[in-house]
């Protein structure tokens, strides 16, 4: 089991480094730069600012600059906010993303898992209808329409809830937005489980369980469920940095002080170092998950490990 | 020579879009304690599905209708609750596949063990040594570490010699095997008829074995019945 | 946005059913395709309405007194009224609500159409080229689709969107671009296996060109993922879209998508609640229609019990 995590490990290493490559020429290949703002600047203070931030360099030369500074865990300055570097606002704005995502994360999986598993067990009987309805709903209709009628219904016909903004550790204005963010999560993690779940319900070791009068609840806690959760397991990764990204739209929508604040706004001023630092951040999050995700996949299929 | 198994007029019938399929057709024949019956037919002929159905075991569109009498009790439509009290403990099956019949996330011992601790109410580490002896009496080599293996890490005959060993532990009235040497080499379907013969004489079992191939009957079996289309159409002993 | 709708796991599972099961033999796919399709009422009716939508959006301007960007200076702010002819209301500025639906759906029609008319041809052509060449060939293309996966696509898309600036269709091009990973997998998983059946060795035996034997032989063969691809790619993209004219990096002014109309509509809801409603209705309708159709498809297509 050590030896397939340290492999695991050491494959990912390549992986991140090109990623970071591809991002940093993207973004640099493309036209425009953090400088050509509304206002034309005269052309010493613009040069003077090209070499502050190393623009003036070759493309190369720039890059190794950043690898290098990177590998030191350094992101560079922000090049449109002033006096702030790119590690300090992720500072700031990340925390609060990654716990609204992770509240959201926690809540849908449960709760999806909770009903996939009922739907399964109903398969075609009036839960499992209900069930597939809310997550048509919960996937199909986009968070920034789900957040507007939330709010209209919930924040401002019936008052439940504030409709938007932020009181610093007020939960009640965290309830929407994680509603928002968790429904579409939990939607998709019912229909793999109540998928996988009937799949294993009709394998033959289920009917050898059953053959050996264990009793329906037996069958399913110690038979059904753990290979049944193989399918979930191998998407929380990707759920996750799903809900990561998605709640850089749900900041946007509720006015809530996360990173997506910054991201979009240094995307659309060219703020390189901002928009670079976030993808990298998001990109070695997704590539830990999906490393944690290989891991318990390993621990829940014997078989895995061997290969 | 006592009944200990006695099918009357069993039909199994499955729901399809639109219309129904018959795949049991009234067939009758009785079990008596201790003897080796065969129930041989083509694929498709209904021999699986007639004794799925006497396990309560059927897929959720199939119907079962008729009488499988174990003493005064009828198993077709008793309540699953109920029936969970005798299958596993009077009466046992052994599948066809032993490569996917056993759970590949839990190991051998628990699958083995939680059967007396169902039904015998064994305590867990009392049930696994009980799981353990009976690995060594199918002929299981290193019992203790085997009960310890997951069932990828077994070959197909020692597989199927797992499942066995489970069906046997509770010593039921009735074992009943559908098609236990298909899925294994020719050498080891031999050893595996004569394990199954030596077991069910030792703990006075009676045997059900379906199968598709009259040369595994021949030498086990000691009545026989010929299933086609759903119907048993010729019954008759074995060395007649 | 990538997998939001769960069609990777929806399309991987039908793949892998292709890769295990035999070809059918007998009445031809299309054939039996239909007549599955067709016993499926829900798919039916939502053929039925989305043909309905395409066609109103399409042809309803021609009927509609107003123009999408026309003012009404006397109808500013109105709610739905049938004798002024604003059957929808109109909103700020005076335009009629109707003819902007129309026109946004149009919209978001088209780019849906573009965007996945891209990703299903890269798609298509980078899994067949890199399952036929197979070997090294195949292992560097396949390394770098499960590189692109590891990027946050939603990101992605905000960088693109800065770097095509606000031509829609570019952008959309660009959408497409990077919504192709899944469909290449599958497309290669596909070949790996087509490759080896008789009629593929007896083309080769023949002479013909590896570019011949890929359009003509593999990809026909590929008609039931791409289908069920598409079809569950347009809601994707269509949402995408949508999202992104939230954040007002789509569609501008005084052109419209579902999207924009949304994201105007929203925070006058309170107030004026026809501006949300009108373009949220179609938006829905039109996404449960194609998922309805994608599902249905997806069933039809099945080479399970056959």
């Amino acid at each position: 089991m050590l030896s397939y995590a340290f492999r695991r490990v050491l494959s990912a290493i390549p992986i991140a480094l090109i990623a970071v490559t591809v991002c940093f020429f993207i973004l640099r290949l493309a036209p425009g730069g953090p400088f050509d703002g509304e206002r034309a600047l005269p052309p010493t203070v613009l040069a003077n600012l090209r070499a502050h931030y190393n623009l003036d360099q070759p493309l190369v030369v720039q890059y190794f600059i950043y690898v290098w500074r990177l590998l030191h865990g350094d992101l560079g300055p922000s090049m449109v906010i002033d006096g702030f570097n790119v590690s300090q606002l992720i500072a700031i704005g990340f925390p609060f993303t990654l716990t609204m995502a992770l509240c959201a994360f926690v809540i849908a999986t449960a709760i999806g898992m909770l009903a996939g598993m009922v739907a399964a067990v109903y398969q075609n009987k009036w839960p499992d209808y209900v069930l597939v309805l809310a997550v048509m709903i919960g996937v199909l209709i986009p968070n920034f329409l789900m957040a507007a009628l939330l709010q209209l219904w919930f924040g401002v016909y019936l008052k439940w809830v504030p409709a938007g903004g932020w009181v610093n550790g007020s939960l009640m204005h965290l309830i929407l937005p994680v509603t928002v963010l968790a429904w579409p999560h939990a939607g998709r993690i019912s229909r793999l489980m109540r998928g996988s779940m009937i799949e294993v319900l009709g394998t033959n070791y289920v009917r050898t369980a059953r053959s050996k009068g264990l009793g329906e609840r037996l069958v399913l806690s110690r038979h059904a469920i753990k290979p049944a959760l193989l399918p979930v397991v191998s998407y929380l990764g990707p759920g996750l940095s799903y809900l990561l990204t998605g709640s850089l739209a749900v900041e946007q929508i509720f006015g809530l002080p996360g990173i997506g604040k910054y991201f979009v706004t240094a995307a659309l001023n060219r703020d390189y170092g901002v928009v670079l630092g976030t993808t990298i951040l998001y990109m070695f999050i997704i590539l830990a998950l999906n490393l944690i995700v290989d891991l318990v996949y390993a621990w829940l299929d014997p078989k895995v490990r061997y290969r | 020579m006592t009944k200990v198994l006695s099918v009357e007029d069993l039909s199994v019938t499955f729901a399809l879009h639109e219309s129904e399929v018959r795949a049991v057709n009234n067939i009758n024949f009785s079990l008596e304690a201790g003897e080796t019956l065969a129930v041989v037919g083509e694929s498709g002929s209904g021999k699986s599905q007639a004794f799925l159905s006497i396990m309560g075991l059927l897929a959720k569109n199939g119907r079962t209708s008729g009488k499988a009498m174990m003493g005064d009790i009828n198993l077709v439509g008793m309540e699953k609750s109920r029936l969970d009290r005798i299958r596993g403990k009077d009466i046992a099956m052994i599948f066809q596949d032993p490569m996917t019949s056993l759970n590949p996330s839990l190991k051998v011992k628990t699958q083995l063990s939680e059967v007396l601790v169902k039904h015998r109410g064994f305590d867990k580490a009392k049930a696994e040594r009980a799981a353990v002896e009976m690995l060594e009496r199918v002929g299981i080599p290193e019992p203790v570490k085997r009960a310890n293996a997951f069932p990828h890490e077994m070959s197909g005959g020692m597989r199927q010699r797992v499942m066995i060993a489970m069906a046997l532990l509770c010593q039921p009235k009735i074992l009943i095997a559908d098609e236990p040497t298909t899925a294994l080499d020719v050498t080891v379907q031999a050893q595996m008829l004569d394990l199954f013969k030596s077991l069910t004489d030792d703990f006075g079992t009676s045997l059900v074995i379906i199968t598709h191939d009259l040369g595994v009957v021949a030498g086990v079996a000691d009545r026989m019945m010929v299933m086609y289309g759903g119907r048993a159409v010729e019954k008759g002993t074995a060395r007649a | 946005m990538a997998g939001i709708t769960g069609k990777d796991q929806v399309l991987t599972a039908y793949a892998n059913k292709l890769a295990t099961l035999d070809a059918p033999k007998g009445r031809s796919l299309t054939q039996d395709a239909v007549r599955r399709l067709v016993r499926n009422k829900m798919a039916v009716l939502s053929i039925f309405v989305l043909v309905a939508i395409v066609l109103v959006a399409f042809i309803g301007p021609y009927f509609v007194t107003w123009g999408y960007s026309q003012v009404d200076w006397g109808q500013i702010r109105k709610p739905p009224n049938f004798d002024t002819g604003h059957y929808f209301g109109t909103d700020q500025n005076g335009r009629d609500m109707l003819a902007r639906v129309l026109q946004g759906t149009q919209m978001s029609l088209i780019v849906a159409a573009v965007a996945t008319f891209v990703s299903v041809s890269i798609g298509v052509v980078y899994g067949a080229v890199a399952g036929y060449f197979g070997g090294r060939v195949d292992a560097i293309m396949m390394r770098i689709v499960d590189i692109m996966y590891a990027l946050p696509y939603i990101l992605f898309v905000i960088i693109l969107v800065v770097m095509f600036g606000r031509n829609p269709v570019l952008l959309f091009v660009g959408i497409g671009a990077i919504e192709w990973l899944t469909m290449a997998r599958i497309v290669r998983g596909q070949t790996l296996s087509i490759k080896e059946k008789e009629f593929v060795e007896a083309a080769r035996a023949g002479g013909a060109k590896p570019f011949t034997i890929i359009m003509r032989h593999i990809v026909p063969n590929l008609t039931g993922p791409v289908v069920i691809y598409a079809t569950l790619t347009i809601p994707e993209i269509i949402i995408a879209e949508s999202f992104l004219s939230y954040l007002g990096l789509g569609v501008q002014e005084p052109q419209t998508s579902l999207g924009t109309l949304i994201s105007a509509g929203a925070p006058v809801a309170e107030v004026m609640p026809w501006l949300l409603l009108a373009p949220a209705v179609v938006l829905v309708t039109l996404l449960f229609c194609l998922t309805y159709i994608g599902d249905g498809l997806r069933d039809a297509l099945d080479p399970k019990d056959r």
